[in-house]
């Protein structure tokens, strides 16, 4: 009982700090959305709709 | 010393074996369609009713009765679980008992939960003959997680323990998950035409959102809600790409405790009900109404369970066509329908691509320490083996449709119980049991709370505005063909 109510507190635990690895991450995907998004866009726009 | 061999925890683990029961009933499935020997028939489904006696049929209803139907299922799957529950050395009277009784609420709720007044769309009313209805589809689920959370924070505690033997979630979603695999290869089988512009569209739609989505839920949660990166992680999944799969198959990815995809997954379906009793009406009498087609895309893009998805694709479907044939317009039927479920499924299809992604960062980057030697099977022995098990179903199906080996008529005959009786069955066990481990006090006191804020804050403020602009984006200007009179 302890140990779940010990594991449920995480929810609300402390976080790890932000790190550069992760700014990288959300950077380079959104990037890589936004660049999905005008290449297939474009296609799509051209040749289906 | 089988620690560093690639099959590690085959005979052991509930991943592996939610992969080797799928795969099994596929299997059946594919002989069955092989051979035409009815070996899938049995599988019972639940479909909507106003008189109880036709409320199960069997899957090939000329095979059996509904009851025995329900009968056979439950010994076929309640074998295969022990067997499944002996190897991993669970205390195998325990499970039986427990799962008999989790098995058997199920059923009922199902049943109950498929009244046509309770889940009928207008297209049913008048099939039914009834005057009306809550139009709640996927109500069943809802149910079934409600009934689970009031039995597992209510009843005696020593009956929600006993439950709580068999109540596994994550096992049954995983075996849900591989008979999903069935689907695709079915649905990749039959694109044609319109069809095909469809897919098309929903794919290149769904690749740009998903990799939008993921990053901006996953930056709110950690720097907006100060949530830990497994919380971040699983809650980016789920509400990204696809719901309780995904959050589930980046639990397992990225070894998050138990608890993280259970919480997301009742989340994910409670919020998902809204959705589908909301978003309807207001795609319909908003100017959405001029772009049939991208208004039921979006909401592939932000319904995150199939069974909602569908749900309000058909009642967007409806409501829509309703008020176009007020204005002298007549629709085809389905199309509208159609786009909310072909931008799902290929949001289905990456679960497994972000899974596996997942895994590399999580052991390259996030639990590695300075100096350590990673091995590469480190992210094999991460990667989701159920998620294995739904690309070999995919493609089996859809590689024997295409090349002619079995025809899709075939396929579908054998495949169709395993897409979506039992497909359906697992999905309701894992909503009953969800209900049942989650002790819904302590989470609100705990921080279930702060969840279900990022949650619909993400909800609103992300998942639902770009979804909307990326399914205008890809699919303006399309409408469903006219109806010939």
């Amino acid at each position: 009982m302890a140990e779940g109510k010990k594991r449920i507190k995480k929810v609300t635990g402390e976080a790890e700090p932000w790190e550069k690895w992760e700014a990288d991450l959300v950077r380079w995907s959104v990037i890589a959305g936004l660049i999905a998004l005008i290449l297939f866009g474009a296609i799509v726009n051209i040749f289906i709709l | 010393m089988t620690a560093g061999k690639w099959f590690k925890g085959a005979r052991s683990s509930e991943d592996w074996w939610a992969l080797w029961i799928g795969l099994f009933f596929v299997v059946i499935g594919l002989i069955a369609a092989a051979t035409r020997l009815d070996l899938t028939g049995w599988l019972v489904a639940f479909p909507k009713w106003v008189d109880i006696a036709k409320a199960l049929k069997a899957g090939h209803p000329e095979l059996m009765g509904g009851w025995t139907s329900l009968i056979l299922s439950y010994l076929i799957f309640s074998a295969v679980t022990c067997l499944g529950a002996r190897l991993m050395k669970w205390d195998v009277r325990k499970y039986f008992l427990a799962w008999t009784v989790i098995f058997w609420l199920t059923a009922i709720l199902y049943i109950l939960s498929r009244n046509a007044y309770v889940q009928g769309t207008a297209v049913d009313r008048e099939k039914y003959g009834i005057g009306w209805s809550l139009s709640i589809g996927g109500a069943h689920y809802i149910i079934a997680l409600l009934a689970g959370l009031i039995i597992g924070n209510l009843a005696p505690r020593r009956f929600r323990e006993f439950l709580k033997t068999a109540a596994r979630p994550e096992w049954f979603i995983k075996i849900a998950i591989v008979a999903l695999g069935t689907k695709l290869g079915l649905k990749a089988i039959e694109t044609t035409g319109f069809t095909m512009e469809l897919l098309i569209a929903g794919a290149s739609a769904t690749i740009a959102a998903y990799l939008i989505f993921w990053p901006l839920a996953y930056v709110f949660c950690r720097r907006v809600f100060k949530l830990t990166r497994e919380w971040a992680a699983t809650l980016a999944s789920g509400i990204s790409i696809c719901g309780v799969s995904a959050a589930i198959a980046t639990g397992s990815a990225i070894r998050a405790r138990a608890i993280v995809p259970i919480m997301i997954s009742a989340l994910v379906v409670v919020f998902a009900v809204f959705e589908l009793l909301i978003l309807p009406s207001v795609l319909t009498y908003t100017p959405w109404f001029n772009e049939p087609i991208a208004a039921g895309a979006s909401l592939g893009l932000t319904v995150k369970t199939d069974g909602a998805d569908a749900a309000a694709g058909a009642i967007t479907d409806e409501l829509m066509r309703n008020r176009a044939a007020d204005m002298g317009v007549f629709w085809e039927g389905g199309w509208i329908l159609s786009a909310a479920i072909m931008t799902k499924i290929w949001i289905d299809m990456f679960i497994g691509i972000w899974a596996f992604l997942l895994a590399v960062i999580w052991v390259y980057h996030i639990e590695k320490k300075p100096g350590e030697k990673v091995e590469k099977m480190e992210i094999w022995w991460r990667f989701p083996k159920f998620v294995l098990g739904y690309f070999i179903a995919w493609f089996a199906v859809m590689g024997l449709g295409l090349s002619g080996v079995i025809s899709p008529e075939s396929l579908e005959w054998g495949l169709k119980p395993i897409e979506g009786a039992m497909r359906h069955l697992f999905f309701m066990l894992t909503f009953t049991s969800i209900g049942l481990v989650t002790n819904f006090r302590e989470l609100a006191k705990e921080g279930m709370g702060k969840l279900a804020l990022a949650y619909g804050v993400i909800l609103i403020a992300i998942i639902i505005p770009i979804g909307w602009g990326i399914a205008w984006l890809f699919h303006h200007g399309m409408v469903p063909p006219i109806a010939q009179p």
